[in-house]
């Protein structure tokens, strides 16, 4: 099944809230207690544990011995890394995608007022290069949005700020801001 | 002579940028095996420190946070958490447990920019209290006089793993910045040459040049003395006092 836009997800539902009831676990945990512990379904749940124990910062073992048929798997937290809940593919592989996006808006922070090519050039590192499109793009998004202040000369001023997540543009057309945890934009459709 | 243009599209070239990158990074290994350090990263104004910062900051995904003057231990720490994305708590002891807890769990640098409003007893001593607890590299970036007012504190200045001298840009890096700054337009070198002697290699002043030299690409067409003229140049001298009448 597709994943949801992120602001129809219940904050529950997250993997947010699997990492966090993993930390406040506090001790070994299976699937089951997991899944019980947020709102997420058997295949998310399944699928974060597999990319986390591949990653090294879960361990699972079976217990064996005890006369049961097919025990369930016991898993501990052997490397935690903190509030952010890790970004893993089912491989333990990291998951980089929004890295330019947090660039951007973290540049955004730092410089206040800019043009969107030089927003490019500051916020590209070598690993996540960060096109002259994609800045304009953004900048102008989040212009509509009420994020920035165009001026006449084509530079923007950073004048709603909200957090160090960055404010996401989503494929339905609308500016989604995890600080917030709300919509504060959706493009207006002419009727 | 002029030049054409490679598409360069990052800072990464730059020798302050490289410098700073080079020294966290062996700065995080040294400290994931012997617990936290400092790196003390000083220089003049406009020399570029806060844009390195940013840089490195994306490279090591530190937590980075301007300092101002005001502040009290407890909006320093409230920064931090701001940035770390956790609700603070309500006083400064569970502030420092929660910043110390992520940042020690997470591993990720600690980047403090315009640090020397940190140069006072309160904050000082609390920065080296983080430090040592969470065992992370903690990057002071402030002002020319930085490791001078650091050395008040003898538990914070025999910290510092390597204090790094942020350097006024080369030919090299006016090369680049014109690149950077004036994409597609032909620079001569004797004008990237006068731009050096006219700022002393002061980087924010080379790029306010070379913002108005790319404005003026359009007319001029290459840019070099002969076609520049009598524009002038961006200096950041204050103008000579006038006479009273």
């Amino acid at each position: 099944m597709a994943r949801k836009p992120a602001d129809q997800i219940s904050s529950l539902q997250t993997r947010d809230a699997l990492w966090a009831a993993i930390r406040n676990f506090g001790r070994p945990f299976t699937a089951r207690e997991l899944r019980i512990e947020t709102r997420c379904t058997t295949s998310q749940t399944g699928e974060y544990l597999i990319g986390l124990t591949a990653a090294g910062i879960l361990s699972a073992h079976q217990e064996t011995g005890s006369g049961v048929p097919h025990p369930a798997k016991i898993y501990t937290l052997v490397n935690d890394c903190g509030i952010e809940a890790p970004r893993v593919r089912r491989d333990g592989s990291e998951v980089t995608q929004g890295r330019g996006r947090e660039q951007l808006w973290e540049t955004m922070r730092i410089f206040s007022s800019f043009s969107s090519a030089d927003l490019a050039v500051f916020a590209s590192t070598e690993e996540h290069p960060v096109a002259a499109g994609e800045a304009r793009i953004y900048c102008a998004t989040l212009a509509a949005a009420g994020y920035l202040r165009k001026h006449a000369n084509g530079t923007y001023t950073l004048i709603k700020r909200t957090g160090p997540k960055p404010p996401q543009i989503q494929r339905t057309k609308q500016v989604y801001d995890p600080n917030l945890g709300e919509i504060v934009w959706k493009e207006q459709v002419s009727a | 002579m002029t030049q054409n243009h490679d598409n360069i599209n990052t800072i990464a070239p730059l020798s302050n940028v490289g410098l700073l990158l080079g020294e966290v990074s062996s700065a995080i290994s040294y400290c994931r095996e012997n617990g936290g350090m400092f790196v003390a990263f000083h220089g003049h104004a406009g020399y570029g420190k806060t844009t390195a910062c940013n840089y490195v900051r994306a490279k090591v995904r530190g937590y980075r946070v301007e300092c101002c003057d005001h502040w009290t231990r407890k909006s320093l720490l409230r920064a931090i958490l701001y940035e770390m994305s956790i609700p603070a708590a309500n006083n400064v002891a569970e502030m420092f447990d929660q910043a110390v807890e992520q940042l020690r769990l997470s591993g990720r640098p600690l980047i403090l920019d315009e640090a020397d409003h940190l140069a006072k007893n309160s904050c000082m001593e609390m920065v080296r209290g983080l430090m040592d607890k969470s065992r992370v590299c903690v990057v002071l970036s402030g002002e020319e006089l930085l490791m001078k007012k650091l050395e008040r504190w003898e538990r914070v200045h025999s910290r510092i793993l390597k204090p790094v001298a942020a350097q006024p840009a080369d030919a090299n890096d006016l090369r680049v910045l014109a690149k950077l700054y004036c994409t597609g337009v032909a620079v001569g070198q004797d004008w990237l040459d006068e731009l050096m002697k006219q700022t002393g290699g002061n980087t924010r002043r080379v790029v306010v040049n070379l913002n108005r030299a790319r404005n003026e690409a359009a007319a001029l067409g290459t840019i070099s003395l002969q076609t520049w003229g009598e524009r002038g140049w961006y200096t950041g001298h204050s103008p000579a006092p006038r006479k009273a009448v």
